[in-house]
């Protein structure tokens, strides 16, 4: 895939019009944003060691699908996926967040499903006459994994299979070993703006030196890269990658001395192949090859970042509710520590993480409120953020269709 | 009663007040310190630190002595202020989000000690 950072011609195709500011603002465009965009997507709901042995669940609410999902282990190993939804009167069969289940029995009046959402049992079953149990079963949502990650489409025909909407992106991580890398912990918060603040939030570098200033000083920039450019900007259809420069001569912090000594999931430290847990380097990560790269963030289009580096992932997701409230989520995927030193030592990596989302989330919300003012009526965008700008004609496109 | 191992008895008087099992509680600590206690207890631990990570690898995660796994604790601590004394000079992330409106879910393993308490 082309870095078009490379590409005159790529990059003059985007355009240079300001982006619109109503997008954000807008119920209109939230409620298109929800028909056609959300209604219509994967999207990435969960892991699969979330749901590891036989009748292993777990349910989401997800509001901007109007439902809540049931997704459950199988007992052949496989993934099925439903409307947490009471075929009789609408209660929902789980109330527990996760859980292991034999099947599902509704509180409300006790209709029983299985784990393949089968409907097993109806008290008083003759009392509704003839009841046609085989056609009420829960009612299913398409499922399917990738990378270890699980993503649903509650489209009732989806347009695409998983794999045919990752398109190019999903064929350069085939050796990539994340699939094993339990989550070691989720950060999240709901935010009063509007869900692309926070996805654009993350999808440039332009805001390190200034708003990453103390939390990572010279890391994503230095002399020869003062404003910390990009190593790379890559367009897939709906997708879009950014690979994010890290200086080679960084001076790491007595805590990151540490966690490099005892462990292998230093975040941020710059390109170092030997941190690479096993496998053969996958083509996505460090794409260009550079010795002076950091991470990369692939947003596998609507609202799910991936984030990659030799010896950790990060996956965050971002929900919209209302035009102008979301919800964001982010987890660290990393080996399993082995030790108490490597446990502590990935404290480092938590703790940083935390900290560097508490200043990027504390943009969003201050310009949300702004926003509304009238003040300005559009964004205006430099070259390093071109990914904004693809993100924006990717949904527009789909609003449009 | 002592709350650390000997080894590490010159930490004994941080353990009260940084050892938590949860990181809630820990940052917590952090941020409800004034700045001087936070970089007191960083400078203190620095120099103690390789020893204790060497330290706690002769036992199991989930089935520690009582004092290790304070120590462990303790080291969770140094940790979670490091970004505080080495990168904001401030207990708290300046102009940051609220840190009390992120959720945090640890699925990692927690120290622990299978002794009953006394």
């Amino acid at each position: 895939m082309v870095n078009v950072l490379m590409d005159k011609e790529k990059v003059r195709d985007l355009g240079n019009a300001p982006l619109p500011v109503a997008p954000y603002l807008e119920k209109e465009v939230f409620d298109l944003e929800k028909a056609k965009v959300f209604k219509k997507s994967w999207l990435c709901v969960a892991h699969e060691t979330d749901v590891a042995a036989p009748g292993d669940y777990i349910t989401r609410d997800i509001s901007v699908l109007d439902t809540s999902i049931i997704i459950v282990r199988a007992n052949d190993g496989g993934l099925n996926a439903f409307h947490n939804v009471c075929k009789h009167r609408g209660h929902r069969v789980a109330l527990e967040e996760r859980g292991n289940a034999r099947g599902f029995k509704c509180i409300f009046h006790a209709w029983t499903y299985g784990i393949d959402g089968a409907l097993k049992g109806v008290p008083d079953e003759k009392n509704f006459g003839t009841l046609d149990k085989a056609k009420l079963g829960l009612s299913p949502v398409s499922v399917d994994s990738w990378k270890g990650f699980i993503f649903i489409n509650v489209d009732p025909s989806p347009r695409q299979t998983l794999r045919e909407s990752m398109g190019e992106l999903a064929s350069q991580f085939d050796n990539f070993p994340c699939e094993k890398w339990p989550a070691a912990a989720t950060m999240s918060a709901k935010l009063n703006c509007n869900w692309k603040l926070v996805v654009e939030a993350f999808m440039e570098a332009y805001h390190v030196v200034s708003l990453h200033g103390q939390s990572a000083p010279r890391v994503f920039s230095s002399l020869e890269n003062p404003f910390g450019h990009l190593n790379g900007i890559r367009l897939f259809e709906k997708h879009r990658a950014i690979s994010v420069y890290g200086n080679p001569q960084q001076t790491p912090t007595e805590a990151v001395k540490l966690n490099i000594k005892f462990a292998s999931s230093a975040v941020y430290v710059t390109a170092d192949e030997s941190q690479q847990a096993d496998g053969e380097l996958a083509e996505g990560v460090n794409p260009d090859r550079r010795g002076d790269w950091a991470f990369d963030e692939y947003l596998v289009h609507p609202n799910f970042s991936f984030y990659t580096a030799y010896g950790w992932v990060l996956a965050a997701r971002y929900w919209p509710v209302a035009e102008d409230r979301c919800e964001y989520e982010i987890s660290l995927h990393v080996p399993k520590p082995a030790s108490a030193s490597e446990r502590i030592a990935m404290e480092q990596t938590l703790v940083h993480l935390f900290d560097v989302v508490l200043e990027d989330l504390s943009t969003v919300e201050r310009t949300q409120e702004v926003l509304k003012s009238g003040a300005i009526e559009e964004f205006q965008l430099g070259n390093m953020e071109l990914a904004l700008r693809h993100g924006a004609k990717v949904i527009q496109e789909e609003i449009n269709a | 009663m002592k709350k650390l191992p000997s080894d590490f008895s010159d930490l004994e008087l941080l353990s009260d007040y940084w050892s938590h099992q949860e990181f809630q509680d820990r940052y917590r600590a952090r941020i409800e310190a004034p700045f001087v206690d936070v970089k007191a207890f960083y400078d203190q631990m620095l120099p103690r630190m390789d020893a204790i990570m060497t330290f706690v690898d002769d036992f199991q995660v989930d089935d520690m002595p009582t004092e290790v796994c304070n120590l462990a604790n303790l080291a969770l601590a140094f940790m979670d202020v490091s970004p505080a004394v080495e990168l904001f000079k401030s207990s708290a992330v300046p102009y940051g989000f609220d840190w009390q409106r992120m959720s945090y879910r640890d699925f990692s393993q927690k120290f622990e000690t299978q002794e009953k308490a006394a």
